[in-house]
Parts: structure tokens; sequence; C-alpha cells
């Protein structure tokens, strides 16, 4: 098991170059961040072109993880999200899977494995759980899935400045309540 | 500027610059403000770090074992890739002054650290000689990197640099840079695809950049982006 402190040592090395560093890495990471992918991408082609192009990038960026003060797996599953969405965008602009939302909404989460941020993700369920079930949901699915503001408006009927004041104050109840 | 109101605006729009729910222009003027905000820097960790813990309830998937031997070949090849040389190369060009061509010598082992490998290079110099900034832009993750050489803008100016390319309707901004500093960024697919054959220019601009997105200062300098391995020896 490859903890906290293990995957920051490895990311220190792979900024110097180290490719053996990568490597170790990349076994260490790369389920979740391949998870995190086909998530966003759905198909598992796209998604290891993409798995691809996130170990590139952790590569030619690891000297700045530290920069950046996010523990290393917030890092790399920040790094791994924007460049499946930049190339989600790039597919299809502005459309989303309406089905995998759809489904989404229906769906709980199911009893996750614990493999990072436990406390942290704690909260920010306990605080997803406080908001009505459908914005929490819209917020997932823009997250997880990539959704646009007129994704989430076709999905929940509404017109697009609707659904984008109704998520922006969903976004500030939850920064309220992950505040307390 | 720090009433209730305007905090909760700034949150809600870091959460959707970080959710990438804005569109080109509001992530641009975002991302012009995050230059000079660091409260606003601080609320795109936060929300980076609260939505990263959603991916918690993805679960694992195995990518095909041909991905790891594919980006491990990738990497070898980038290493053994011919990189020596090329900075040589510019001593044969006699039209260059000796001071660009020291001042790139200079500069060239910062600009191709283990890193950051760059292909394309500029080398931006006022007419007086008082603004020196050197460029560089690597293809392998879309990496800009600027080192102010010389030179400061004035009390409550900033340098902001801008992209011009005839497939562009206009210049276009890679944003505010740091004068006393060097920095290293991304930048959009879009906005790489205009580097390439582009022009390089910096202005002279109010704090914080252009209020118009368009350059409304002085332009102190320009320099058509080149391609380091054209001078490869060999």
């Amino acid at each position: 098991m490859t903890d906290r402190n293990d995957i920051e040592g490895l990311i220190g090395k792979v900024a110097l170059g180290d490719r053996a560093a990568l490597a170790l890495l990349y076994d260490a990471t790369s389920g979740k961040l391949f998870g995190v992918c086909l998530r966003v991408l759905t198909d598992r082609s796209e998604a290891e072109d993409a798995l691809q192009d996130v170990y590139l990038r952790i590569w030619a960026k690891a000297d700045q993880y530290t920069v950046t003060g996010h523990s290393p797996m917030t890092w790399l599953i920040t790094v791994a999200r924007n460049l499946a969405i930049d190339r989600l965008r790039a597919k299809k602009k502005n459309h989303v899977d309406l089905d995998s939302i759809g489904e989404l909404v229906e769906k709980r989460p199911g009893p996750e494995a614990a493999s990072i941020a436990v406390s942290e993700h704690r909260r920010i369920s306990a605080c997803f759980d406080e908001l009505p079930p459908d914005r929490a949901a819209a917020v997932r699915a823009v997250y997880l899935d990539g959704a646009t503001y007129q994704a989430l408006a076709d999905r929940f009927d509404v017109p697009l400045n609707t659904m984008r004041t109704w998520l922006r104050r969903s976004l500030i109840s939850l920064k309220e309540c992950l505040s307390r | 500027m720090s009433d209730q109101r305007d905090v909760q605006e700034d949150e809600a729009l870091a959460a959707e610059y970080v959710l990438r729910l804005l569109d080109a222009e509001a992530e641009r003027v975002f991302e012009l403000r995050l230059h000079s905000e660091p409260d606003l820097r601080a609320l795109v960790r936060f929300w980076e770090s609260e939505f990263a813990s959603l991916a918690a309830d993805v679960p694992e998937e195995a990518p095909s074992p041909s991905i790891r031997s594919k980006l491990l070949a990738e990497l070898s090849g980038a290493e053994t890739s011919p990189r020596r040389g090329w900075a040589w190369g510019w001593l044969s060009l006699s039209a260059l002054a000796a001071f660009v061509v020291a001042a790139f010598l200079a500069f060239s082992p910062m600009l191709r650290g283990p890193a950051f490998d760059p292909t394309l290079h500029a080398t931006l110099i006022s007419a007086d000689g008082a603004v020196h900034i050197e460029a560089g832009y690597a293809p392998n993750g879309n990496l800009f990197k600027v080192i102010p050489e010389q030179g400061a803008p004035a009390a409550g100016r900033d340098f902001e640099l801008w992209v011009i390319n005839a497939n562009a309707d206009a210049p276009v901004s890679l944003g505010v840079i740091p004068a006393d500093r060097e920095s290293l960024f991304e930048i959009t697919p879009e906005i790489a695809a205009l580097i390439d054959g582009g022009t390089l220019a910096v202005s002279d601009e109010p704090e914080g950049g252009s209020p118009t997105g368009a350059p409304t200062g002085a332009i102190l300098a320009t320099d058509e982006f080149f391609d380091a391995a054209l001078f490869q020896a060999g």
C-alpha cells in the first residue's frame, strides 16, 4: 500500500527527472486516475489516451507540485480531471451524455474504497447531504462527468440562466457548510 | 470590495472556474485576476481540494498494460532525443546583436530544465533596451515560461504578454507576468495553436492587466516565435 508520503516522495523524484519514480507513481495511482478519466470520457480508449497525457503532464509539472499547496492525490486527481475535461470539451462542444447524468441523479454513491482523504470526503459528503438531492447530483455531475450548464439546463428542463443561478446558490451553500 | 455579497460572488466564481463552467472569456478574465489576488488563489485551492475528494466515489479501473509501456517509451524517447547543440547554432547568426546571444545562452539552461523542454522561443527587447524578456514554449503540456531579464513596469502598471497570429482576429492575452521572477504556466490548446508562426508582444497595462481584453497601453517589444530546432547542429 502506498501512502501519502510515499506518493509525495515519488512526485519529488519525478520532478528531478527520475523515470523509475514515474513508473512507480504510475503503478500506485493509475487505477484511480484512470477511473477519473473514464468517468469523464466514458470511452475506454479515449480515457487511456487521456491517462497517458496525464502522466506526461505530471512528468512535466512535478516541479510545481509543491507550490500548489495540495495533498499529492488532490493534485494528481486535479491534473487528471482537467485533462479529461479538455478532451471531453474538444470532443463534443457543450454536449454531455444525458443518460449518464440521469443515472447519476438516481444513484446514491456506493460504499467507497477508503483510499484517499477519507475525512475530507466525509466532510464534503455531509455537506452534499445538506443540499437538495437534485442539486447535489448536479454539482457532482459537473465535477465527475464534466457536465456543462447547458447539459444541466437540458437535463433539468430549466432555462440556462436559472440553472446557473441555482447551481451558484448551491455552491455558496456548499462553501458555507464546508467552512463551518 | 469586501462585503458579504462580493465574497460570496467570488466563492461561487472560483468554484465555477475549478468546475470548468466558465466560458472562455470569463475564464480568461478570472485568470488575470488570479495573478494579482491571493485570496482568489486560495479559493481555487480550496475548491480543487474539496472537489477532488469527490473522486473517492470513483472506482479504480485498470487501464490496458500497453499504456504503461507506451508512456515509459515516450519518456525514454524524450530523454534521448537530440537536445545538445541548438543554442550554439545561435553563434553563427551574425545578424543578432551579441548581447542577445549572450542573454540567450545565459537563459537557455533555465529554459531547458528537466521538466521543461521548449521548442519555440521569443526574445522581447524594447527599442531603448530597458525591457528584456525571454520566453519559451514547450508543446509537451502546453507549458509557457517567461523570464523577465530586465526592466519593470511603473508603479500601478503591469506587463502583459500577447500572442499575435494571422489566424486570430486580435492579439490574445497570455496574462500579466510577474516582472521580478520567472514564471511557468500552462496555456490553453487554443492559444498554443497560435504560437507556431505567431508573434509575442509585451504591453504596458494598468495593474491586473488590460481592462478591455485588448492591449490598451504601449507595445514595448515584439518578436516572432522561432523554432530552436532549426538551429540545431546536424
